[in-house]
C-alpha cells in the first residue's frame, strides 16, 4: 500500500463498536483503515465480563440490545466464529424491599420497551437458580441473557476484518487529525494516514478525540473491576446480578467472574499512562464485590480468586450513547460510550455502517438521543448522584 | 506476634534475611515474610533436619543465617508459609497464609527480596513427563534428597547447570551428559572471572566434579528435542552458534529418562510490577528488573529492593544489597545511621562483584537464539496450550507489545500467570519482529499473584496495626 492512499473511511478505536463499524463499511465496498493504539478489543470490550443482557440498558436501547444479543448468538454467520455465546437466563436480585421496589420500577420500563422481563419473588428466583441465597426478597427475570467470551473478541474481529480487506493498524497511536473538506490526515507515531471520512470510536477516550476538532464534551470514565475464579464445578446456570452492585456468571470452563462492586469511581482522564488508580479504592471495591458475591451465592465461599483487573467505560452524563455526525466538521462521526455496550455493540456498528453507506438502517442510528451535539450544552456528571440508569 | 514492626521484608533468602538481621543490629524490628518453611531462599534451601548426608557443594552460611534469625527472634518476626500475593503502590500488602487466610499489612517501608525465576527455553517435547527445571531438580534434592532414576541429561547454560549436575552425581544419579549452550569461556572471560578467585574456584570445583566422574559435557550444544512415547526417553542434541542458534553439524540422540533444562535465571518482577515500579532491561543482569537508586530504593517511595530481584547478581551481591537496603531503611525511618559503615563496605564489595557478574553474563547469559530450538508446533505457554506459531501469527498481525500479544493468544494468561513462559514469549516476539529483546516489553502483573480463597478476600480485615 502506498503512503498516499486515501481511505474512504478511517475508524479510530478498535473496540467492539469500531471493529463492527469498520467490518461492515468494508463489506459495503469502502476502503477502510482501522487504527488502534493498543490491540483490538484490548480495553473496555476485552476487559468487560462479556455480559449480554437487556437488564442494564436504558429502556430506549432495549430494542438495540435485543438485536445486539442476537448478533452475538449469530456470530458464526457474520463473524465467522462463535465467540463463546452462552444462552442463559438473567436474574437481577434484591435483598431489601426498597431495592425490590426500585428494581421493579426500572424493569417495568425495560419490559414496556420490549424486554421479556418479569418480576418474581425470592422463591421463584431460587427455583430458576437454586444456588441463590435465601435472603433474596425480589428479583427480575429475563429469558434472554447470557454472555460471550469478550476477551477473545479481538482475535475473532482481527480475522474477520483482515478477510474483509480492512487495513488494520494496531499499536498505532493517533496524535491528532488535520484537514477538512478535501480529506483528513491522521498524525500517528508511524506514518500519516489519509481518509475522506472519520469515525471516532474511542470509548472513554472519545472526549480526547472530539477535542481534536475543537469541541469539548463532558464524557468521563467509570472504572469497573472484574475478579475471576479458578475453574469450579457447575454452580451457576444463569447470569446473576445483585441490583446496582455486581454481576456474577460462570463460564463453560467453570471459572466464575465477579464484576462491579460498590464504591467504584469516576475518572476525568482515562489515559492509562496518567491514571493512577488508587489501590485502596480498588481493593475496597473488590472486597465489596466479593462480599456481595458470597452473599448472593453462598456456595462461592470456597471459590479461589486467581486474578483481578480493571477497565474503564466512557459515559455521557445522560448515560446514552454518543453516536452520530460530529457538529462543526463534515464527515466526522462518533460511535460509543454506550451503557452495556458489549451487548448492543455489533448492532450499533452495523447501523452506523449502513447509514454511512447510504443504506436505510434497520433502526434509527442518527437519533436525537444519541446525537453528539447534545453533549455540548450538557452539565458534567454529578458524581454524587451518578447517571440515570434507565 | 510483633505487629508493630514498621518494616516488612518479602523473601527470607540471603538478601531479605540479611536485611532483617542488619535492621535488628540497628535495633529496628521487622516482619520477614517467606512462603517456604525455612529461611535461605533457593540458594540456601534446606529440608528436614534428619535428611542424612549434606548436599555436595553446600554453603554452611545457610545454616548460620537460620541460626541468626532465630537468635534475633525478638526483633525479627519471621513468618514462614506466608506468601505475598498483592503489593500496591501505597505499600499495602496482601499476605496469604497457608493458602487459606489473607491479611493486609501496611508498613512504612518494604524491602522486596523475592529473588529470581528460572529461564526456560521450550523445545519440542519439553512438556513431557520427566522434564524438569534445573532449579526444580535441585530443590527436590535439597528438601528431600530425591534423586532421579535412570539416565539424566541436563541442558542449558550458566553456573547452575554444572552445580546441579555435580550435586546429582555426588548422590549417585546417572548423569549421561551435560549439554551447555555456551562454549568454553575465552581467556579474556576467564581473566575477568578470576577477579573473584573464590567464586571462580567454586565454578572450577563443579567442573572438576564432572570431569572426575567422567561425565561428558557437550559445549556449544543444546537440547533441541525431548522424545518419547509419553514420558521422555531420549533427547536430541545439536551444535549451536555463539547466539545459541542450532547449526549444521553432527546431532546426537542421548538416552534420557529425566531431563533437566535451565538457561539461567531472571529477576522475579511480579511484586515490583504490581507495585507500579519503573523497570529497566539489562542484558548482563538477566533482563528486566525494577530500577533502583544506589540506596536500593525503587521508583516507588519507601519500597526497597535487594538481591536477584533487582537484576541477577548472585548470592554475594544479594548479601551486600541486603545490608545497603537495611541501612537506607534505617535512615528513612529516622533511626540513625548505625549501619552506615557496614553499608559503605558492602558498596565497596559490590563494585568487583558486579564486574564478575558481567563476565559471567558475557560467557553464559541468555543469547537471542535461545528459542531457536522450538518449532511452529512447540507449546510455549503450557497453561493455555499456546504454540510458537500462534504467537508468531499475532506478531505478524501487527501485535508487537507483549500485553496485546498475551490478550490475543492467551499466552501467559493461565494459572501460572506467565511465570514460566514470559521469557520465551519475549524471545519469540523479538525474533519475529527483528527488534531487540527489550522492545517486546514486560507483562503487567495482577493481584492476587496466587489463587486466593474468595472468602478470604471478601473478609479481608482492616490493615494489621502498624505504627
Amino acid at each position: 500500500m502506498k503512503q498516499t492512499e486515501i481511505y474512504d473511511s478511517a475508524v479510530i478505536g478498535g473496540g467492539v463498536m469500531g471493529c463492527t463499524t469498520a467490518l461492515h463499511l468494508a463489506r459495503g465496498g469502502m476502503r477502510v483503515v482501522l487504527v488502534e493504539r493498543g490491540g483490538l478489543c484490548g480495553e473496555a470490550t476485552g476487559r468487560c465480563g462479556g455480559t449480554l443482557s437487556l437488564m442494564y440498558v436504558p429502556a430506549i436501547l432495549v430494542p438495540y440490545a435485543i438485536r445486539g444479543r442476537e448478533l452475538w448468538k449469530d456470530a458464526p454467520r457474520w463473524l465467522g466464529r462463535d465467540v463463546g455465546f452462552n444462552d442463559r437466563h438473567g436474574l437481577d436480585i434484591a435483598f431489601t424491599d426498597a431495592d425490590g421496589e426500585t428494581l421493579r420500577a426500572e424493569m417495568e420500563l425495560r419490559a414496556a420497551a420490549g424486554a421479556p422481563i418479569e418480576i418474581i419473588d425470592g422463591n421463584q428466583a431460587r427455583k430458576i437458580e437454586p444456588a441463590l441465597s435465601k435472603d433474596i426478597v425480589a428479583a427480575a427475570h429475563c429469558a434472554q441473557d447470557g454472555h460471550a467470551l469478550s476477551y477473545l473478541s479481538g482475535v475473532f474481529f482481527h480475522r474477520a476484518l483482515a478477510r474483509a480487506g480492512v487495513d488494520i493498524r494496531v499499536g498505532t497511536d493517533v496524535f491528532g487529525v488535520e484537514g477538512g473538506d478535501r480529506g483528513f490526515v491522521l498524525r500517528t507515531a508511524k506514518q500519516s494516514i489519509r481518509a475522506r471520512r472519520i469515525v471516532l470510536a474511542g470509548g472513554v477516550w472519545m472526549r480526547k478525540m472530539i477535542g481534536w476538532f475543537g469541541l469539548d464534551v463532558p464524557i468521563i470514565g467509570r472504572v469497573t473491576q472484574e475478579t475471576i475464579s479458578e475453574r469450579m464445578p457447575p454452580i451457576l446456570a444463569s447470569g446473576v446480578r445483585v441490583f446496582r452492585d455486581i454481576s456474577l456468571k460462570q463460564a463453560a470452563n467453570g471459572t466464575v467472574l465477579v464484576g462491579g462492586g460498590r464504591g467504584s469511581r469516576w475518572i476525568e482522564d482515562a489515559d492509562r499512562e496518567t491514571v493512577e488508580l488508587d489501590p485502596a479504592v480498588v481493593n475496597q471495591v473488590m472486597m465489596n464485590a466479593l462480599g456481595s458475591a458470597r452473599r448472593a451465592v453462598p456456595a462461592l465461599a470456597v471459590a479461589r480468586a486467581v486474578r483481578m483487573w480493571t477497565g474503564i467505560e466512557g459515559i455521557a452524563p445522560d448515560n446514552m450513547p454518543v453516536i452520530g455526525p460530529l457538529p462543526g466538521t463534515a464527515d466526522v462521526f462518533t460511535i460509543g460510550c454506550q451503557r452495556s455496550g458489549f451487548t448492543a455493540g455489533p448492532f450499533m456498528g452495523r447501523l452506523l455502517a449502513d447509514a454511512l453507506l447510504g443504506r436505510q438502517p434497520e433502526m434509527p442510528i442518527f437519533a436525537p438521543a444519541f446525537d453528539p451535539a447534545r453533549l455540548l450544552s450538557m452539565a458534567p456528571v454529578d458524581r454524587e448522584r451518578g447517571v440515570p440508569t434507565v | 506476634m510483633n505487629t508493630a514492626a514498621p518494616v516488612v521484608i518479602v523473601g527470607a533468602g540471603p538478601a531479605g534475611a540479611t536485611a532483617a538481621l542488619s535492621l535488628a543490629e540497628a535495633g529496628i524490628s521487622s516482619v520477614l515474610l517467606d512462603d517456604n518453611g525455612a529461611a535461605g531462599g533457593q540458594v540456601w534451601r534446606t529440608g528436614a533436619a534428619d535428611l542424612g548426608p549434606p548436599l555436595a557443594y553446600t554453603d554452611a552460611r545457610g545454616d548460620e543465617l537460620r541460626r541468626d534469625l532465630k537468635r534475633h527472634g525478638d526483633l525479627i518476626d519471621h513468618r514462614t508459609g506466608h506468601e505475598v500475593v498483592g503489593l500496591f503502590p501505597d505499600l499495602r500488602l496482601w499476605v496469604l497464609e497457608g493458602g487459606e487466610t489473607v491479611t493486609s499489612l501496611h508498613p512504612k517501608a518494604i524491602v522486596v527480596a523475592t529473588g529470581a525465576l528460572e529461564v526456560f527455553a521450550p523445545v519440542p517435547g519439553w512438556t513431557r513427563p520427566g522434564v524438569y527445571g534445573l532449579g526444580g531438580l535441585q530443590a527436590l534434592m535439597k528438601t528431600s534428597r530425591v534423586v532421579p532414576d535412570g539416565p539424566v541429561v541436563l541442558g542449558g547454560a550458566g553456573p547452575l547447570l554444572r552445580l546441579v549436575a555435580a550435586q546429582l552425581a555426588s548422590f549417585g544419579a546417572e548423569i549421561a551428559a551435560v549439554v551447555d549452550a555456551a562454549p568454553w569461556p575465552s581467556s579474556g572471560q576467564v581473566l575477568r572471572l578470576a577477579s573473584q578467585p573464590g567464586l571462580l574456584a567454586k565454578g572450577l570445583a563443579f567442573e572438576w566434579g564432572l570431569l572426575r566422574r567422567g561425565i561428558p559435557v557437550h559445549r556449544g550444544s543444546a537440547i533441541v528435542e525431548v522424545a518419547g512415547d509419553e514420558e521422555a526417553d531420549s533427547v536430541l542434541v545439536a551444535p549451536v552458534d555463539e547466539n545459541w542458534r542450532p547449526v549444521d553439524g553432527p546431532r546426537r540422540r542421548l538416552e534420557a529418562r529425566v531431563v533437566g533444562l535451565g538457561y539461567g535465571v531472571r529477576s522475579n518482577v511480579e511484586l515490583t510490577r504490581l507495585a507500579g515500579c519503573e523497570h529497566t532491561f539489562s542484558a548482563s543482569r538477566g533482563g528486566w528488573h525494577a530500577t533502583r537508586n544506589r540506596d536500593m530504593e525503587t521508583t516507588v517511595e519507601n519500597l526497597f529492593l535487594a538481591g536477584d530481584g533487582g537484576g541477577i547478581g548472585g548470592v554475594e551481591v544479594a548479601l551486600a544489597e541486603g545490608v545497603i537496603a537495611a541501612a537506607s531503611v534505617s535512615e528513612r525511618l529516622g533511626q540513625g545511621d548505625r549501619l552506615k559503615t557496614k553499608a559503605a563496605k558492602a558498596r565497596g564489595r559490590m563494585v568487583d562483584l558486579v564486574r564478575f557478574q558481567d563476565a559471567l553474563a558475557d560467557w553464559s547469559g541468555v543469547r537471542p537464539g535461545i528459542l531457536a530450538g522450538s518449532t511452529e508446533d512447540t507449546i510455549i505457554c503450557r497453561c493455555e496450550d499456546v504454540t510458537r506459531g500462534e504467537i508468531a501469527a499475532a506478531v505478524a498481525a501487527g501485535y508487537t507489545d507483549i500485553g496485546p500479544v498475551k490478550m490475543n493468544t492467551r499466552a501467559g494468561m493461565g494459572l501460572c500467570q506467565g511465570r514460566t513462559c514470559t521469557p520465551a514469549l519475549q524471545a519469540i516476539m523479538a525474533s519475529e519482529t527483528g527488534r531487540p529483546l527489550a522492545e517486546a516489553g514486560l507483562p503487567t502483573s495482577r493481584a492476587p499473584l496466587r489463587p486466593v480463597p474468595l472468602k478470604a478476600l471478601a473478609q479481608l480485615p482492616l490493615d494489621e496495626a502498624v505504627e
